[in-house]
């Protein structure tokens, strides 16, 4: 069993990402809030140095640090670091998994259990200097212990004497441990605390005691980490991360292949094998990328997408085909590879009466052309309109993604689908995306406009409604100088052919602040 | 669930045996019912589904009794491309109307649509689906891909800024028969409209709304009024122009008001100032007018 440690993963990993953040000993700190202050959760090397301690607040730690670099702790993000880190030890041992951080050793750790796997790399030694070769090459500082419970691999890790001492050989857990700190049994900090008060210091100190005291005195901690670490009774659950099943089918050409009916041939057989993978998982692809690895060794790829998981081939087939085409198979094609890179879980759909499948297909019949026009179009070409709370009339609808389901037929008793968007003055059937501007002629203060001219055509208004007059919204936190700041009289004119237009006057007479504008804001129908 | 229907589709029937007298007529229109099935351009009236228009006069002329579904129809808009709803508010009215059996899909160049408008016109935006396509290319190429798509949709908008030429409404077509929904395709270019496989074209174009007593400038504008004109049809070549106001959530025919009805000192163009009576010269007397 090997314990990594990464003692600076906070810091570590902000440095990597900003060089020049952690370079030329800056000292660098994450801090969070609590309670009101801000109080510091990691510290690097050299803030350490400068005598920064975790649980100190951040304006302390300025006083003692005026050039220090303080970041906001992202636990969420430690945490997915530290998953991207043991998947990569995938590459020692299948069986690897995150360790929960300890307060009394912060950082980030990694299990791995290399049982059976350290002579692939030449022995434990030389696996453990590998490890910690890579990870350094990483931008992580980082320890590691060897033993055979995890217990006693991860005291080895934190508390180990010096950087080449991290192995304990098979069985000698009871003698390596004996002269270390206590505290590298993970135990509670009320445990520690107790322990050092009765003058407990050592881990060797705790072999000769009854157990039956230990236990009565501070509970059944101490006893459960000692036989963890020294092997002696259960084993300790630690479950491995298993690695995300991936959906994956690929197929290598014997000569390279440019045509392109060849190529649609192909990856529909590439398609049929990953459908049948799917199907088997009970999964549903959502994207598919089919990477063409070309004879001079130049890669193209093709992105197939969909709104809902699916793994009915012709479906895919038709999403994928379009992209195919887009692809220049240069030389020729040698090797296809097909994977389902974003999958999702799948209902089965029971396809029994014939009533519910028809029904059912005729959904999947929309949601298909849906796929295939966001497909050609970009990714949400299709949309439908929302109602939004607002009285402006260019911010009361929205546009969304229209959902892949689309919505049942109406029944006989419901109301009417109109229902609900407010019934109130007349709304025009177009509105201009901007409004334009237009010279208009009105008698003052509030009558509507007698002509106006609109690109450069005159238009002589014949009759006309109005005014409505649309407030701006007051509780928004940024009024500015923009259109919205100004109150709004909508007119509704229209011309003796009977054309009809909505125009608004932006701006009273009677106030001040410049003359009002007039625009043309819609089209009615 | 609406059958899939195209003309021609089937088995053909059993020729029918060869007789003199009055029973030649009879084979002559099996004939011709078999020959047009068979070459897809003449559609066999009893053999469509349509959809009634609610608009008597409209309905009498169609030879169908409607619009036919599963076919491709032709919207030209006359008058300017941007400053003319009426033929935008004709078909969101027809869509509205489709609505009722399925979901719709509007293919715009633009993203101005606007939902209260819709909703007045009864089409409901919780059964529409907008499509942007910003090229021409796209709007048709999404506009053959939906009216392919079977049974999926009740039926299709799509505003082409340049029309279609013959071929590319001849592919609409085919796709529309195969799938059964009705394909709308409007043209807001007016002009002369090049041949095209719809099946009927119309040209819709705006009409001064009436309301209440006179046309003061002070009243607003009343009910939309729009110029249908059903500018070509396969087949039977029925022609009509009728005067369609949308009123009250539906339409009606209208009869269009002689001029001479109209308040006198009101002509195309020319506006009635509110000022003060004294204040403005003395107009000459028109005929059959009276002084405003």
């Amino acid at each position: 069993m090997l314990s990594a440690w990464l003692p600076n993963l906070a810091t570590d990993r902000l440095a990597r990402r900003a060089p020049e953040v952690g370079a030329d000993d800056r000292p660098l700190v994450t801090f969070r809030a609590d309670h009101g202050t801000l109080r510091l959760v990691a510290v690097d090397p050299a803030a350490a140095r400068l005598g920064l301690a975790p649980g100190m607040t951040l304006a302390d730690a300025r006083a003692l640090a005026p050039g220090l670099a303080a970041e906001e702790a992202d636990p969420a993000a430690e945490a997915r670091l530290l998953d991207r880190l043991a998947a990569r030890c995938r590459r020692y041992t299948p069986w690897t998994a995150p360790d929960v951080s300890h307060p009394a050793f912060p950082g980030g750790g990694i299990w791995l259990d290399v049982t059976g796997c350290a002579h692939l790399f030449g022995g434990e030694a030389a696996l453990r200097r590998d490890l910690l070769a890579r990870l350094a090459s990483l931008g992580f500082a980082a320890r590691a212990g060897v033993a055979d419970t995890p217990g006693a691999a991860w005291a080895a890790a934190r508390v180990a004497a010096s950087e080449d001492d991290g192995i304990i050989p098979p069985g000698g857990a009871v003698a390596a441990l004996a002269p270390l700190p206590v505290a590298c049994l993970r135990l509670s900090a009320s445990a520690l605390a107790t322990l050092a008060r009765l003058g407990l210091r050592r881990v060797g100190d705790l072999y000769p005691l009854p157990r039956a005291a230990l236990t009565a005195r501070l509970g059944g901690e101490v006893c459960r980490r000692l036989d963890q670490a020294l092997g002696r009774g259960e084993r300790e659950p630690i479950s491995p991360r298993l690695p995300e099943a991936r959906y994956r089918a690929w197929l290598a050409l014997p000569e390279p292949v440019a045509e392109a009916g060849v190529l649609h041939a192909l990856a529909r057989r590439l398609l049929d094998r990953l459908c049948s993978q799917l199907e088997a998982a009970g999964v549903g692809a959502r994207r598919l990328w089919l990477d063409l690895h070309r004879a001079d060794g130049s890669t193209g790829r093709a992105v197939a997408g969909t709104g809902r998981p699916t793994h009915a081939p012709d479906r895919l087939h038709r999403l994928l085909a379009d992209r195919l085409a887009e692809v220049d198979p240069g030389q020729g094609i040698e090797l296809m590879v097909l994977e389902a890179a974003v999958v999702e879980p799948l209902d089965p759909v029971q396809a029994a009466l014939k009533r519910i499948a028809d029904d059912a297909g005729e959904a999947a019949d929309l949601v298909a052309l849906i796929d295939r026009l966001n497909g050609r179009l970009g990714g949400e070409a299709v949309r439908r309109l929302y109602r939004r709370a607002s009285h402006l009339p260019e911010r009361s609808q929205g546009r969304r993604a229209a959902a892949a389901g689309a919505p049942p037929p109406p029944k006989a008793d419901a109301p009417p689908p109109c229902q609900g968007w407010g019934d109130g003055p007349v709304r025009p059937l177009r509105l201009l995306a901007r409004p334009e501007p237009i010279e208009a002629t009105a008698p003052v203060p509030d009558e509507p406009p007698v002509l106006f001219r609109w690109r450069g055509r005159v238009v002589r208004v014949a009759r006309a409604s109005g005014p409505e007059r649309v407030a701006p919204e007051w509780w928004r936190e940024t009024p500015g100088a923009d259109l919205d700041a100004v109150t709004r009289d909508y007119y509704g004119v229209e011309d003796a052919d009977g054309r009809r237009f909505w125009l608004f006057r932006e701006g009273l007479y009677d106030r001040g602040g410049g003359a009002p504008r007039w625009y043309l804001h819609g089209l009615f129908a | 669930m609406r059958p899939r229907r195209s003309p021609g589709s089937g088995p053909p029937p059993e020729p029918p045996p060869l007789l003199a007298g009055s029973d030649r007529r009879a084979v002559l229109a099996a004939l011709r019912e078999r020959l047009g099935g068979l070459k897809g351009t003449a559609l066999a009236p009893d053999r469509l589904r349509v959809l009634r228009l609610g608009l008597p006069a409209v309905d009498r002329t169609l030879p169908w009794g409607g619009l036919p579904r599963g076919c491709l129809h032709e919207v030209v808009a006359t008058g300017e491309a941007l400053a003319d709803g009426a033929a935008t508010g004709f078909c969101a009215a027809l869509l509205g109307r489709l609505s009722r059996d399925g979901p719709v899909l509007w293919i715009v160049p633009r993203d101005d649509l606007f939902a209260r408008g819709l909703v007045e016109l009864g089409l409901p935006p919780s059964r529409l689906l907008v499509v942007r396509a910003r090229r021409r290319v796209e709007g048709l190429w999404a506009f053959e891909e939906a009216l392919r798509a079977p049974a999926a949709l009740a039926a299709a908008l799509a505003e082409i800024d340049g029309g279609a030429s013959l071929i590319q409404t001849r592919r609409l077509q085919l796709a529309a028969e195969g799938s059964g929904a009705i394909g709308l395709l409007l043209r807001r270019d007016g002009g002369n409209a090049p041949p095209s496989a719809a099946v009927t074209r119309w040209r819709v174009g705006v009409a001064p709304s009436r309301g209440g007593n006179g046309d003061r400038r002070d009243e607003g504008p009343g009910a939309p009024r729009w110029r249908v004109e059903l500018a070509r049809c396969r087949g039977k070549g029925a022609v009509g122009a009728w005067t369609v106001e949308w009123r009250g959530g539906d339409w009606r025919q209208v009869e269009e008001d002689a001029p001479t009805r109209r308040g006198a000192g009101v002509e195309a163009g020319a506006v009635g100032v509110a000022a003060e009576p004294g204040d403005r010269p003395p107009r000459p007397a028109r005929a059959g007018g009276r002084r405003r």
